[in-house]
């Protein structure tokens, strides 16, 4: 039988992974990803504009899952996950928590909107949001959303996953960073 | 002889040898991988007090935590502190410090103790 | 994007932290240590333990998945930290070659029948001498300083996956 360890290193090795975080998030857990991404880059000898690229979409996805890690009642039914990705020419930032049945429509709408704009559209849209968050606070506007895809530069991905449960579903989402920059 | 003093980082110690006090101290952690170039210039400044008899100098370690790479540096520092000592030129104490929680730690410092001929004062705290 | 799913499965299942799949570079097991030190931090855990943990750790990463890189541009290393009844479990697999993995079955087997006195003597005659190490004083050096810190509860297999040989590594550090 395969042990979890090869269980888990051949997904990785599949996904070209390189690092997996799956419990708790707080800031000092986000603030040591970022920690060990930066030495990733350093190493890996990217361009700092690129780094300063994806240190913005990890803190942006990061602090994201960190306020949806848990179901409405602070109970935790499924554990939200980090992943880092890295491949020959693109760094992938994924994040995968728990998202309410009813709410996928709402987050889904949102990316879609911001994948169908290019980028001075983007920019616009941003504008527009920010603004309109201002007056109405209707919960961000998706401007996380308009933000990742603005820094990362690429469209966001996302996946939709049914878990054991009837309220929640496992929402993962996919940032796609250049390794050179333009 | 001069002072020698290097600021602590979050892989090395901080390395603060004063030849008017007499001191040479050893703070912090140690695990960088490239322990030679780290530890070069405190092997410098041994062979510098080999060479200038000014008395008795006292070494005290407060370190935290160190890995295998450092344990061997640390044992050559060790070794060059006991030929100052027996050749002559000056006389050398050791105090190494430990959290008294932290048994391995005191473990480690006994066993140095008994690698070199110096005496050898190791203080839980 | 399934296998995110999927890997949080397993990872909750086995109680597993964190995941790292990599050549561990110099510049990197600071920052493992750092993710690992803020982890466990917010656990009352005791000093010698948390020492313990970091010791292996950072044995594991700079000595046992660093020496002889032949395939430094592959991620040919992964080290897994999950919680386990009443302490901590470290697991590192790590790619080795023909002349390594001979050593070390041979290195290993010698080792985890010492007594702790032995492998301190061992260990101590490696220290004193005042020469560079060699690669193998500082793979035993490590497994040494390993088996001494995790209180013998240390277990090794080779495995061999896809035509590749891995030597696994399995710590625990009990919190006492």
């Amino acid at each position: 039988m395969e042990s979890t360890l090869q269980q888990i290193h051949s997904i990785m090795n599949h996904q070209n992974a390189v690092l997996v975080y799956s419990g708790e998030f707080n800031q000092d857990i986000v603030k040591s990803m970022l920690n060990y991404a930066e030495g990733k880059l350093t190493a890996t000898g990217v361009d700092d504009l690129v780094k300063k690229k994806m240190f913005n979409v990890m803190v942006e996805m990061l602090q994201n899952i960190t306020k949806h890690q848990f179901t409405s009642d602070q109970e935790k039914i499924v554990e939200p996950c980090f992943v880092l990705i890295e491949n020959e020419e693109d760094f992938n930032v994924v994040t995968g928590n728990p998202i309410r049945t009813d709410k996928i429509t709402l987050v889904t709408e949102k990316i879609d909107k911001v994948n169908s704009l290019n980028p001075e559209e983007l920019k616009e849209f941003y504008k527009q949001a920010r603004l309109n968050s201002r007056i109405s606070d209707v919960g961000g506007a998706g401007l996380g959303f308009i933000d990742m895809a603005r820094k990362s530069e690429n469209k966001l991905e996302y996946g939709i996953f049914a878990i054991d449960s009837d309220e929640y579903n496992y929402f993962t989402l996919k940032a796609t960073i250049n390794k050179l920059a333009n | 002889m001069e002072k020698l003093f290097i600021a602590k980082t979050e892989d090395t110690p901080e390395i603060d040898f004063c030849p008017d006090a007499k001191e040479m101290k050893i703070t912090g952690r140690s695990l960088p991988e490239d322990v030679t170039t780290f530890y070069a210039p405190v092997l410098e400044w041994l062979d510098v007090l080999e060479e200038t008899p000014s008395g008795h100098f006292k070494l005290i370690v407060n370190l935290e935590y160190f890995n295998t790479a450092s344990s061997k540096l640390i044992l050559d520092i060790l070794m060059r502190l006991e030929d100052i000592h027996t050749g002559g030129s000056n006389t050398i104490e050791i105090i190494w410090n430990y959290d008294q929680r932290d048994t391995d730690m005191e473990e480690a410092a006994e066993e140095y103790s008994e690698l070199v001929e110096v005496p050898f004062t190791i203080v839980g705290i | 994007m399934n296998y995110t799913l999927e890997l949080q499965k397993v990872m909750t299942e086995g109680n597993y932290l964190i995941a790292l799949r990599d050549n561990f570079e110099d510049l990197l097991s600071r920052s493992v240590l750092t993710i690992i030190e803020r982890k466990i931090e917010g656990e009352e855990i005791d000093v010698t333990i948390k020492n313990k943990i970091f010791g292996v750790v950072v044995e594991c990463v700079q000595n046992i998945c660093s020496s002889e890189q032949q395939h430094a541009s592959k991620k040919d290393s992964v080290l897994l930290i999950r919680r386990v009844d009443n302490g901590y479990l470290v697991e590192v697999g790590t790619l080795i070659h023909g002349e390594r993995k001979a050593r070390l079955d041979g290195m290993l087997n010698e080792l985890v029948a010492m007594t702790d006195d032995a492998l301190r003597l061992n260990k101590n005659e490696i220290l004193s001498t005042r020469k560079e190490l060699t690669l193998e004083q500082r793979d035993f050096l490590a497994l040494a300083d390993i088996r001494l810190r995790s209180e013998g509860n240390m277990k090794y297999r080779m495995e061999e996956h896809e035509g590749i040989h891995f030597l696994v590594l399995e710590i625990t550090i009990y919190n006492n």
